[in-house]
């Protein structure tokens, strides 16, 4: 398939991102139409088009209110949620120079969702709980850099996602502990709910809450798209050829964990879409973060928006979404790992 | 051009004796020890990639460790000893690189840089690779990469780390007789090395190092003798002449 498709043009980019953002919109109007209450896409077409002011009659009152309301919010929810956590794994694996990581396996996720799980448990307020989730989306990957740069005398690629695991797995029981002290009628439901994800629970104001959030870190990523592949080549080559590593690097971590802990403040924990989508990506364009990043974001949106779409129509009752990107996930990561041979794609 | 005064190197603690350097532009320099004397160590620290422990390293009379990051790579074109990439960049995309120096941290490579790593591609006969993938390159295209990548970066200086360290015999030769090129075109190379041949062969001076200090430096034809080869590498060699060149070789190693 690479090499059918190439990789350096730079048509060929466009051409991926215009089909990807086509196949978006497509999705979009479909999914909108899908649930407990089917909307025909005449409906929907209409209803758009009465929103941009081009439509003069307005639309049924109910469908207007179920689009409005409940399903476009979600679907918005999805769409940025997909396209952070894509993005967030597009700079973890370049700035940590590994293929193998992921907000999910460098205990990101893991620390954010402690982090958030405790403001549950401390009933704050939605603001509060995302500023939880960020803090300990931030502790927990420093505290993975901390000890992998410490033990220096073996494969750094191993040690990095080794220390992800010993750190994720700390936070795991911090968040079991957490549960423990819970409510099991109120608090429990929710915090073990909330870490599977779902986005049944989003409305427009955590929606509009995430967003302004998620730009701020998107910003430093596209700004210094050049500069991040320089970094992507290890510290001492960047240092060499004119970018000082130290700064940019904890800058773009930085950036990368509040875009995740965003992310997870308004869906939960969604696995994998960070670790699979950056590979299918770098399949599709090469690893140049100028065409990276905009791919793997639109792949992340897709993907998402596919999955929770499925989620919530699936079974009667809501099925937590990372449940179903774990069974995606996995065995594509599989099927990556198989055609990997010995480049990373 | 470069001046190490009172140099002593190390990571956490001294290698050695404090040392003296003089290196001059336009000339071919050599950097010449056996594989644990410090000689990458020293040769990190000329460039300003490692701190010294004390001491200090000028270029064009300046501090090297106060050079910020973009002064220093329009010093020095580094080509570092092994290439272990990670990601699947081209070999266009690979020497651009080269040319970050010249971008704006907020920007991407304009159409001179792209000309210009072309340019440097052209000169080493990789501009065919352009669109390969670095990672799937053999060594010696490897090797050829990352010294395009260095061209393009228009530096004052060429700084080799064992650039024929992983390469076999032809590709050692073709790697060695284009930099000897460059350095014909009036280049200041600083190379570093454990094979007494290539200073013998290629240098205007050599510099040896061992125990993490300078033992000599001089003309490569009047300090490279058998017994001051033979003291650096703890081995009996012997250099010979063959023709107009010489080189070194092991005294006793023979069948009987």
């Amino acid at each position: 398939m690479v090499e059918i498709l190439g990789k350096t043009n730079q048509s060929q980019t466009a051409l991926s991102g215009g089909l990807l953002a086509i196949c978006l919109i497509l999705l979009s109007v479909i999914a909108s139409g899908i649930g407990q209450y089917p909307i025909d896409y005449a409906d929907i077409i209409h209803a758009l088009l009465h929103y941009f002011g081009i439509e003069e009659e307005p639309p049924d009152q109910t469908i207007r209110l179920v689009l409005s309301e409940v399903r476009l919010p979600r679907l918005l929810a999805s769409v940025l949620v997909g396209a952070v956590l894509a993005a967030a794994g597009c700079v973890f694996q370049g700035m940590f120079r590994n293929p193998l990581v992921s907000p999910d396996i460098l205990g990101v996720s893991t620390g954010a969702g402690l982090g958030a799980a405790a403001g549950i448990l401390l009933s704050l307020s939605i603001i509060s709980i995302q500023l939880m989730a960020f803090l300990g989306g931030l502790i927990t990957v420093g505290a993975v850099y901390l000890v992998a740069s410490s033990i220096r005398q073996h494969e750094p690629t191993l040690i990095l996602v080794l220390a992800g695991i010993v750190i994720g797995s700390l936070a795991g029981a911090c968040l079991s502990l957490v549960k423990i002290l819970a409510d099991p009628y109120d608090q429990l439901p929710a915090i073990t709910f909330w870490l599977l994800g779902s986005f049944a629970a989003v409305d427009k104001i955590d929606l509009l809450g995430a967003l302004p959030l998620c730009i701020l870190a998107l910003i430093p990523m596209v700004l210094l798209r050049w500069r991040i592949n320089v970094l992507s080549l290890g510290d001492e080559e960047a240092r060499a050829l004119g970018v000082n590593p130290d700064k940019i690097r904890l800058f773009l971590i930085f950036a990368a964990t509040l875009m995740t802990a965003a992310g997870v403040a308004i869906a939960g924990v969604i696995g994998w879409v960070g670790l699979v989508v950056p590979h299918i990506a770098r399949l599709l364009v090469g690893p140049n973060f100028n065409r990276l990043l905009p791919i793997a974001m639109l792949i992340g949106a897709n993907f998402l928006l596919v999955v929770d779409t499925i989620a919530r129509t699936l079974t009667q009752t809501e099925t937590p979404i990372g449940i179903l990107t774990a069974f995606v996930g996995a065995p594509v990561f599989v099927w990556l790992l198989f055609h990997a041979r010995r480049s990373w794609m | 051009m470069i001046s190490a005064r009172n140099l002593q190197i190390g990571y956490q603690k001294p290698l050695g004796d404090h040392l003296h350097l003089e290196l001059n532009a336009g000339q071919f320099h050599v950097i010449l020890g056996p594989n644990g004397s410090g000689k990458s160590t020293l040769f990190k620290t000329l460039i300003g990639l490692i701190r010294p422990m004390s001491g200090q390293v000028l270029v064009n009379q300046l501090d090297v460790h106060r050079l910020t990051a973009i002064a220093r790579a329009k010093t020095f074109a580094y080509v570092p000893q092994s290439q272990q990439q990670v990601f699947p960049y081209t070999v266009g995309e690979m020497v651009l690189m080269g040319r970050t120096s010249h971008i704006k941290p907020f920007s991407v490579p304009s159409h001179s840089d792209i000309e210009r790593s072309d340019e440097a591609m052209a000169s080493l006969d990789i501009l065919g690779l352009k669109d390969q993938e670095f990672t799937k390159l053999s060594g010696g295209q490897r090797q050829l990469t990352i010294l395009a990548r260095a061209l393009a970066q228009d530096a004052q200086i060429l700084v080799l780390d064992e650039p024929t360290a992983s390469l076999d015999f032809g590709n050692e030769i073709r790697v060695l007789e284009r930099i000897r090129h460059l350095a014909d075109q009036g280049w200041t190379i600083i190379l570093s090395t454990h094979n007494p041949d290539h200073a013998l062969q290629l240098a205007d001076t050599v510099t040896t190092v061992s125990h993490g200090t300078v033992k000599d430096h001089g003309v490569p034809h009047q300090i490279l003798t058998s017994a001051h080869l033979s003291d650096l590498y703890q081995a009996n060699v012997k250099v010979v002449s063959i023709g107009q060149t010489k080189t070194c070789i092991a005294a006793q190693l023979n069948r009987t």
